[in-house]
This record gives C-alpha cells, sequence and structure tokens, in this order.
C-alpha cells in the first residue's frame, strides 16, 4: 500500500461516545497519488456511504464522483491532512442531496395521492442493491439519519471522532451523542434477535 | 453484550463486499475527460472593463471565409503541448531585452488547436512571466473546415514586456518576438491574457463555429450584436446542472450591454470577446483561372461571453446550528401560513448561485455564516400553476419579508418547483433584504374590523353592482402580520368582459381606511364565471409594496386600458 502516515492516529474505536472521551491526536496522512487514495479507501468508503444511504448504487456513485473531484484537485487536497476524509465529506454530501431530492420526489408523490406509485418505486429500489434484511439492517434503517452517519463513519469508515465530525459537520460532543445512541440501539436490537 | 467488534463485523456484514475492478480506470478517464474541458477563467473585466473590451483591447476575429480554397493550417500537436501546463524551461533566468525565436508547428487540425498551451509554450520558450499578463491584441482568423488563415496576439508582462506572436501561411512556425518596454508604468490589464485562452479553451474553437454559425440567422441589422452567450462547462465544487446549456445564442442589440440591464448583468471574472463572422454569399464557387471575379461576404458581429467558473467548497453545504435554527423559524411560518413546503435548503441545486448569494453577501460586508446568504424553497409543481400561483408566490414572499422583518437574516430566495418525475426549476429567485416595508400596517389596528369589514363591503358591493359581478365572500382578518382582505367574487358569462376592473376599483377604499389606521396589509382578490372558469386573480401587498395579478387574456384589468395592455402579471 502506498500510504505514508505521518503522526500518530488514536482509534479508541472500543470506546463509547457517550462515555468520557480521550483527546485524540492529529492524524496527517500523505498519499503520492489519488490512486493511492483510491487505493487505501475505495472499498471501506463504499461499505460506509452503502450503510448510510441504505443503497450500495447510490453509494458507489457517490463515492466515485469524490475521487473523480479529487483527481481534479489533487494539488490541493494532498496537502489536506487527511484526503481520505474530503472524499467521504464530498461522497456523504453527495448521498445527503440524493436523500434531499428523493425526499422531495416522495413529498410530492404523497402529496398528489400516489401513494401506491411510491410504493412500488420504493420496492423497486430495494430489489436493486439492498441492504440484507437482517435485524441490523432494520435497525440501521431505523436510525435517525446523523445517528446513521455516525455510526457508519466511526465504526465501518475508520474515521477518528474527530474526522467523523468534521465529516459530518457537527460537533465532536454531537457526533459522540449521536454515535453513542445508534450503538445503543444497534446492540439492543441485536441481543434482542440473539 | 454486544462488543464494538462484534457491531462492526455485523456492519460490515451488511455492507458486504466491494468489487472494485476496473473504477479506478473509470474515475480516472471521467477525471480527464473533465479537466480538459475546464480552464479556470479568470479576468478582472467588470461591466466597464468589459465594454472597454469591445473597443479597445481585444478583437477575436474568426473568419470563415470559403472554404474551397486549400488554406495551409496552423496545426499544433498534443505531443508538443502534453497535458500538464508546460513549465518555463528555464524559470530561473532572466529573459533578454529582446528576442526572436519560432516555435514549430505540426500536426492536428486548427481546432485540436488549445490555446492555453499555446501560451504556456510562448512564455516557456521566451523565459517571459506569463502571470498577470494583459493581452493586447488577439486575432484568429480560420475558414469553415479546419484552417488558420491569420493569427496574432500581443500582450504585455507585469514586468513591462511586450511580445507578439504571429503567424501567416503556410503556418510551419510561430514567430515570436519580444522586447522590454523603455518606459513602462505597471497597471492592471484589462483583460488577462490566460483568462482568455482558458476562456476559448473551455468552448473550444468548434463550438464556437458552430454556434456563431446558428447564431447568424437571422442576420442582425446594422449596429446590432449577435450574443454568443458562452457558459463555462464546469462548476467547481458541484456537478453540472442538469440540463444546463453549455452554449446559449441570442440575438441582440449593443444596449443591451448596459451595466443596468437586469437580464445580462455580467458579473466579475467575465470574458467577453467580440469578432466577426464573415461568410461568402456570392460569386463562383471556384473562380476561373485568369478571371477576375469579385467575392460577396455577409458579415456578422458578434458577442461572445463566457462565465467564469464558480468554486464554492463543500464545507459551506451545511447550514450552522443558527442557520438551521432560521431555516426552522421559516418552514414554520410558511406552515402555518398554509404553504406547502416540500423542502428548504441554504444550498442551491444550481452551484452557480450558492457563489453569487455569497458575494452578494460579502459585498455588504457582512459574514456569510452570520446570515442566510440563499434560503431555497421546494414546492410543488401543481402549486405553482397559474393562475392560482399568483396567490401561492405571494404568500411565500410575504412570509418570507415578514420574518425578514422580524430578524431572520435572509438575503435571497429562490423557488423551486418539483414535478412528478422529481425534476426541480427554479420558478423565482429575489433579494428578500432591504427591501422597504410599511411597518406600520403591522401594529394593532385603530380602526375596529367591523368598521372596515363593513366599508369595505359597501365599496366593493357598489363595484359589483356596476360590473356586473356578484360578491360571495369578504373575508376581513387580523393577523400578526396585518389585517387581510380576501374578496370572492363571480361574474354570469354575459357579464364577463366589464369585470376586470374589479380588482382595482377597491383599492383606493382601503387606500382611504389605512388612512383612518385601518392598517390593511394585504388585499386579495379572485373573480371566477359562474361556470367555474377563473378570471382574476389579484393580489397587493400595501405592507411591502408589491402588486401581482393574472387576468383572463380577453379581460381588461382597468377600465381606461388599450386592449393590448392585458399583462398576465
Amino acid at each position: 500500500m502506498s500510504e505514508v502516515e505521518i503522526g500518530i492516529g488514536v482509534r479508541d474505536r472500543g470506546e463509547d461516545a457517550g462515555e468520557r472521551a480521550e483527546p485524540e491526536e492529529r492524524v496527517i496522512r500523505r498519499y503520492p497519488s489519488p490512486e493511492a487514495v483510491f487505493r487505501a479507501s475505495y472499498d471501506r468508503l463504499v461499505q460506509t456511504l452503502t450503510l448510510v444511504a441504505g443503497d450500495r448504487e447510490v453509494a458507489a456513485d457517490a463515492v466515485q464522483e469524490g475521487f473523480i473531484r479529487l483527481v481534479r484537485e489533487w494539488r490541493k487536497i494532498s496537502t489536506y491532512d487527511d484526503p481520505v476524509a474530503w472524499v467521504y465529506r464530498v461522497a456523504l454530501n453527495l448521498v445527503r442531496d440524493h436523500h434531499r431530492s428523493l425526499g422531495r420526489l416522495a413529498r410530492l408523490l404523497l402529496r398528489l395521492g400516489r401513494e401506491a406509485a411510491l410504493e412500488g418505486g420504493a420496492a423497486e429500489e430495494n430489489n436493486g442493491a439492498p441492504l440484507s434484511a437482517t435485524a441490523v439492517g432494520d435497525a440501521l434503517r431505523a436510525l435517525p439519519t446523523k445517528q446513521r452517519e455516525a455510526v457508519a463513519l466511526c465504526c465501518v469508515g475508520d474515521l477518528t471522532r474527530r474526522a467523523a465530525a468534521e465529516v459530518m459537520g457537527v460537533s465532536e460532543g454531537s457526533l459522540s451523542q449521536h454515535l453513542h445512541r445508534a450503538k445503543e440501539a444497534l446492540r439492543a436490537r441485536m441481543e434482542k434477535t440473539s | 453484550m454486544t462488543t464494538d467488534e462484534e457491531l462492526r463485523g455485523a456492519l460490515l456484514s451488511l455492507a458486504g463486499p466491494v468489487e472494485w475492478r476496473g473504477v479506478w480506470e473509470e474515475i480516472a478517464g471521467v477525471a480527464e475527460r473533465r479537466r480538459r474541458r475546464r480552464r479556470v477563467v479568470r479576468a478582472a473585466s467588470t461591466v466597464a472593463a468589459a465594454a472597454a473590451v469591445l473597443v479597445l483591447a481585444v478583437t477575436c476575429a474568426p473568419k470563415l471565409m470559403d472554404a474551397l480554397r486549400p488554406v495551409p493550417a496552423l496545426i499544433i500537436t498534443d505531443e508538443e503541448f502534453p497535458g500538464e501546463a508546460a513549465q518555463p524551461s528555464d524559470s530561473a533566468r532572466a529573459p533578454a531585452d529582446s528576442g526572436r525565436l519560432d516555435i514549430s508547428l505540426s500536426g492536428l487540425t486548427a481546432y485540436d488547436l488549445n490555446f492555453t498551451r499555446l501560451w504556456e509554450r510562448i512564455l516557456a520558450e521566451t523565459g517571459l512571466a506569463g502571470e498577470g499578463a494583459g493581452l493586447e491584441d488577439f486575432d484568429v482568423s480560420f475558414n469553415r473546415a479546419d484552417g488558420f488563415t491569420h493569427i496574432l496576439l500581443e500582450a504585455q508582462t507585469k514586468d513591462g514586456y511586450s511580445v507578439t506572436a504571429g503567424g501567416s501561411p503556410p503556418y510551419e512556425k510561430l514567430s515570436v518576438s519580444w522586447q522590454k518596454l523603455p518606459e513602462f508604468t505597471p497597471h492592471a490589464p484589462v483583460v488577462y491574457a490566460d483568462a482568455v485562452f482558458a476562456a476559448l479553451d473551455s468552448v473550444g474553437l468548434a463550438k464556437l463555429r458552430d454556434t456563431l454559425l446558428e447564431t447568424r440567422e437571422p442576420v442582425p441589422a446594422e449596429g446590432h450584436y449577435a450574443f454568443a452567450l458562452a457558459y463555462q462547462h464546469a462548476w467547481e465544487g458541484d456537478s453540472i446542472p442538469a440540463g444546463a446549456p453549455a452554449i446559449l445564442c441570442e440575438h441582440g442589440e449593443l444596449t443591451t450591454l448596459a451595466p443596468d440591464d437586469e437580464r445580462r448583468q455580467v458579473q466579475d471574472g467575465t470574458v467577453v470577446l467580440s469578432g466577426t463572422i464573415m461568410e461568402k454569399v456570392g460569386g463562383p464557387d471556384e473562380p476561373a483561372a485568369g478571371s477576375s471575379t469579385t467575392l460577396m461576404y455577409q458579415s456578422t458581429d458578434f458577442v461572445f461571453f463566457v462565465f467564469p467558473a464558480r468554486s464554492w467548497e463543500e464545507a459551506n453545504q451545511l447550514p450552522t446550528p443558527e442557520q438551521e435554527a432560521w431555516l426552522d423559524a421559516l418552514v414554520s411560518r410558511w406552515e402555518d401560513k398554509g404553504i406547502r413546503v416540500l423542502d428548504v435548503t441554504t444550498v442551491s441545486p444550481i452551484a452557480g448561485d450558492n457563489q453569487l448569494a455569497r458575494e452578494e453577501v460579502e459585498k455588504t460586508g457582512l459574514d456569510p455564516e452570520s446570515v442566510l446568504p440563499l434560503v431555497c424553497l421546494f414546492v410543488a409543481e401543481s402549486d405553482m400553476e397559474l393562475p392560482d400561483s399568483v396567490f401561492h408566490y405571494h404568500d411565500i414572499e410575504h412570509q418570507a419579508l415578514h420574518m425578514v422583518e422580524q430578524g431572520i437574516p435572509l438575503r435571497i430566495l429562490a423557488v423551486f418547483s418539483v414535478d412528478e418525475d422529481g425534476v426541480e426549476e427554479l420558478r423565482s429567485m429575489g433579494l428578500m433584504a432591504d427591501r422597504p416595508a410599511d411597518a406600520e400596517l403591522s401594529r394593532p389596528q385603530k380602526l375596529p374590523l367591523q368598521e372596515t369589514q363593513t366599508a369595505i363591503e359597501a365599496e366593493v358591493g357598489t363595484a359589483c353592482l356596476e360590473l356586473g359581478a356578484t360578491l360571495d365572500i369578504l373575508e376581513v382578518k387580523d393577523e400578526d402580520d396585518g389585517r387581510h382582505v380576501s374578496i370572492y367574487a363571480f361574474v354570469r358569462s354575459e357579464s364577463r368582459e366589464l369585470v376586470g376592473p374589479l380588482f382595482d376599483r377597491p383599492q383606493s377604499a382601503l387606500w382611504n381606511l389605512n388612512q383612518e389606521d385601518a392598517r390593511i396589509s394585504v388585499l386579495k382578490v379572485s373573480l371566477d364565471e359562474s361556470n367555474g372558469e377563473a378570471l382574476l386573480r389579484g393580489v397587493k401587498d400595501y405592507r411591502f409594496h408589491r402588486t401581482s395579478y393574472w387576468i383572463e387574456p380577453t379581460l381588461r384589468r382597468n377600465e381606461d386600458a388599450l386592449p393590448d395592455d392585458r399583462s398576465l402579471r
């Protein structure tokens, strides 16, 4: 892997965000090229965004667009502490835009009394590349958006709380709360099922 | 107790494996294609400067001569000007006070020429500093097929060098000369050379040619210009709005370049090029040997705009907590007043609008984070259809202005409609800040509600009687943003010709009542034919000084209006 890491990253994934969190050290990652960023992070980005978006295709499109912009802006982004976090942010914003747009359409269709059409569309979408209908999947879908984003970014995306908070555009305190609640909800569902 | 690792494992299992073979190649390919199209346009030309450009600085004259006569082409290959920007071959060395050199040319057609790379090559070969260089003259002529007939470039560097590059048949080389100007006062150029070249490259000569040829018909009258409005292809930091035109052509008069023209406001950073298309309109296709034939050309002047790429950071997409609170207040207000909100955002789907909104705020000296530079309201397209959209637009704007008056620092409001296919369309966009308002009208009324109602009823009843309408409902309500009057009337078909003035008739009575502190804020008039056909929708906002109306096209709103004065709104 062509990633070069400078500094020390303290990954306290084992610690619940709702508990007292130790301050994280700054992580600086240097990559020789956009392709190195891609090879180091693409699969994890898609997995994380899939959990956020609930749709593999949407996630993959958003991540690919993030990398296209990374290539375009490489001269600038390569100086950032963590280019991967930047791609996360771009992709997350694109997923959010997609959801907003879908939400507007859904609200309009509901308004127009076309619930049947909406249900048809939703069913079709779920036939594409959906999350499997597991207990965790159900619980994840039921989470509020920010909780879902927090748990995906921190638990799967391997981002520190600080980086995840920056990606989401919230404070670290807020991120910790979302993460804590999300984990509690998912754990409860998993334990109930088992 | 489920551990974090177990939770992570479950989530990863849920997300599933990722296939990424071929993905990087696709990403790199798309990025490369976009890179070729995109050149950041940087120019200091304001409207005034742009006007000066037309006269003084730059002439770009693609003379589309007859394509029959074989013309040696000025050709520059991609091999000579590779993808990355050319670096000065010896950037450390100072250029000589004067010099001359040739750049050899070979290879591709004229339409593959990249002016930016050509300029960078000239700078690299001469050792001149290109940053901040101004373009003094630029003239390029080419024929319809693929060949140049002439190229001339004159620029002045900011450290006082004049550089000229030119070529003429047979175009095997481009002759470049430069010299230090004996007397030079540093000054900001009217047009930056790299901006002009980037602008041209962003569109491409072939597309420019095709666009201008399409624009040629109908030929504008003498003294008029054909506009070729070229929009920069890519927006930095966001995707291109779906369906956005890459090039739009219109005919127009030179006077429409006036700075106060709202429709054609030229933003900072816009590059303006003027030129002439010449096309052969008479004479033989091939002059006979030894004969003397006069060829006739038809010329069309044009002005070519390239708007700059707008850049904005993704980081600015997210509203601050304070902005979110303001948004919530706006949405609550709209919904309380019956406006059906699909969504509200601080980011426009039209990327350039976000930058413009921020610039509008920055011009006022405010921090964009401390206000709401732009709010986009999404509503159903069905709510935006005439005639009732007259009321919907008014309600949206009135309530927004009310909230601005209450302290919400909203600057610009954009209203988008969403159709059943999810297509979003900008329907209106306007400045909400610093709008005149009559604050008196939102204060408690001195004239009692009942007295106001009685007075209006008498006035409207008389008007209806005279105009052949029947007053159906008269509502007078006191709300927290003033007193609202709504009139619903209908008319039989035989009387419909006369009822147009029903919107204006009550207004003088309401004005009189406001002199008695009735404090009427809004008047709405709905008039239908008895079969339900809409005839008139009008709203007058006394508080924010706005009037909007729609009238059935065969009717007249004003009793003394000319027959053709039948505005829709």
